[in-house]
């Protein structure tokens, strides 16, 4: 498979995400519809009522359909219960603990932007960036990754708004618009994790057949990701690595050297920053659905200083001691990157069913989380 | 990296599901008639819930099949349906004993649901007798209550159960504090550390010990 057709794909499926989120935006514009509900003019039809209102519906459960018999309405009655499971927890939460539900989820992004920035693939290309480096370009590169965070988490926080801003300016029927809202959200949280699945295992199999024509052991430049960028920041000196989502958190060292301004240090910073990182993307949306929107934001900075925190380090332990650098970037080996990819694959794969779950729980009238 | 998070939030989520809330999770403030015949007779009880407004909202939600922002008796016909015919196997809630034996229903047909501008769901519904009953000749008691105190049910106001219809001028209505107040908290306390999916074992009557009983109370041989 040649370059282009991948980034077709990708540019396909975010086209497609994009669609859905505009599709049903547009059609609420024409006539309010309901994704749930049926429309006035079927009057008639009763709404089916979701178990988890009734009274004693719960305890006295329908025994589950034999999944011999009937195999179809035995997936349909799990994947019901498992749903009303989960937005019933979602919905103790948002009015039981919202507070340790919002802590939880800064801490955890916290934790993230600290490991995500020196997960593997990763030390190497900063570390290589530094070993030739001077006191004088890691204060500068330690400000320009504190930035360059800043934006990438400003940039998250702005696409998540608008998107909820949009769908919430298309109609004055707030709760339409939050049940649109949390349909878009489930099928983009179950996008992604169709992507991080697809990226993940797609990129093993290509390093694979490619890997060894194109670079020998230790110098590979991986140009199969998806998305090609900041190639005229990453100089080909940095190596091997991993071309995830906001993985440039540190411009070349030798973009640093020379006249030092602000306008500069800002546009380093902006070229670097403006691809939101999709762990951020993530965080938002999970927030944003759950009704915790402001804990979402403030995970996405807490998250930005993570990264930027560990940066630095690095960036430090590089001028400091070229040999604790080099250990550290000798320890990207290649089963840590097995690693990363099955994890990556594995969390892909469980994001996308509990996207999935959620988003078909909207459409078949089930407990609303918003 | 990136899969990381996902799968720990994921996991968090899912972890969540088997601890969420804890015991009771439906409050209902109640009102009850005792509805007596032309011949002085007990021939049915009439209760009236008003569901507290976490559930209100939650039931309520997409049965506005019209979209004009009222929720009428058709609307939430359904939904009451369903909670009456659900409600049948467990006596609809109301369990009484007429010398201490326990006593069985007809079918409840005369039910309804409305919304109150206070953002409350009620529900009322009549529990008709298989036989009418004669307070005065025999004793007669009832309790409304959830066995397994999912849903907490209290009298609220000074007289919540009155009488309607034809009473004999010697039998009046006693509503009776619970049996023992300090077991009942002692419960509470130990229930509320229960999750959503706990119930009481099969045998377990739990509620009846935050029921309230109603007694009507004639003087023997008094005629009406």
């Amino acid at each position: 498979m040649t370059r282009p057709q991948w980034c077709c794909r990708v540019g396909a499926l975010l086209a497609g995400l994009a669609l859905l989120l505009i599709l049903p935006n547009a059609a609420l514009r024409a006539e309010p519809p309901s994704l749930t509900a049926p429309p006035a003019a079927a009057a008639t039809i009763k709404p089916r009522i979701d178990p988890s209102k009734l009274l004693v519906g719960p305890r006295n459960a329908t025994t589950a359909p034999s999944v011999l018999t009937d195999p179809t309405g035995f997936i349909l009655f799990k994947q019901q219960q498992y749903y009303r499971a989960m937005s019933l927890a979602i919905r103790d939460i948002k009015r039981t603990a919202p507070w340790l539900a919002s802590f939880s989820l800064i801490g955890l992004s916290f934790g993230y932007g600290v490991f995500h920035a020196a997960g593997p693939g990763h030390g190497k290309a900063v570390v290589s960036a530094w070993l030739v480096g001077n006191g004088e370009r890691l204060r500068r590169g330690v400000a320009i990754a504190f930035l360059s965070a800043l934006i990438q988490a400003i940039t998250a926080v702005a696409l998540v708004s608008v998107l909820v801003w949009m769908l919430g300016a298309a109609s004055g029927v707030t709760r339409e618009v939050a049940r649109y809202l949390e349909a878009t959200s489930y099928l983009l949280i179950a996008g992604m994790g169709f992507w991080l699945a697809w990226q993940a295992l797609a990129s093993r199999l290509l390093s694979r057949s490619l890997a060894p024509a194109l670079a020998p052991a230790g110098h590979a430049h991986h140009h199969h990701h998806p998305h090609h960028h900041d190639h005229a920041l990453c100089g080909h000196e940095h190596g091997a690595h991993d071309h995830d989502c906001g993985h440039n958190h540190l411009p070349p060292a030798a973009s640093l050297d020379g006249d030092w301004s602000l306008r500069r240090a800002l546009s380093i910073a902006l070229a670097v920053g403006i691809r939101p990182c999709t762990g951020a993307l993530l965080v938002l949306l999970f927030s944003s659905a759950a009704g915790l929107y402001w804990a979402g934001v403030v995970s996405t900075f807490v998250m930005a200083l993570g990264t930027a925190l560990t940066v630095s380090a690095i960036a430090a332990i590089a001028v400091g001691s070229r040999r604790l650098a080099l250990k550290l970037a000798k320890s990207d080996a290649a089963w840590l990157g097995t690693i990363a990819v099955t994890l990556k694959a594995g969390a892909g794969m469980l994001l996308m069913l509990v996207g999935l779950t959620l988003f078909w729980g909207t459409l078949h009238g089930g407990v609303s989380v918003g | 990296m990136i899969g990381r998070l996902s799968f720990a939030s994921a996991m968090a989520l899912l972890a969540t599901v088997p601890q969420a809330g804890a015991h009771p999770h439906v409050f209902i403030e109640m009102t009850s008639d005792v509805v007596f015949n032309d011949a002085g007779l007990i021939n049915a009880i009439n209760v009236e819930w008003v569901f507290d407004p976490d559930y209100s909202a939650m039931a309520t939600e997409d049965l506005d099949v019209n979209k004009d922002g009222m929720l009428t008796t058709d609307e939430l016909e359904p939904l009451a349906k369903e909670n009456i015919d659900n409600l049948k196997e467990w006596s609809y809630f109301v369990y009484g004993r007429l010398n201490g034996e326990k006593m069985k229903w007809a079918d409840v047909t005369d039910y309804g649901q409305l919304m109150g501008d206070d953002g409350r769901l009620r529900m009322h519904f009549v529990v008709p007798f298989l036989k009418p009953v004669d307070p005065r000749t025999s004793e007669f008691i009832y309790r409304i209550y959830d066995p397994t105190f999912y849903i907490a049910i209290d009298f609220v106001g000074k007289e919540p159960v009155e009488a309607l219809g034809n009473k004999p001028q010697s039998c009046r209505i006693e509503v009776r504090p619970v049996p023992d107040p300090n077991s009942t908290e002692d419960t509470k306390a130990m229930l509320a550390t229960k999750g959503k999916d706990w119930t009481p074992d099969q045998e377990d009557d739990f509620g009846i010990m935050f029921a309230q009983p109603v007694a009507v109370v004639c003087k023997k041989g008094a005629a009406g």
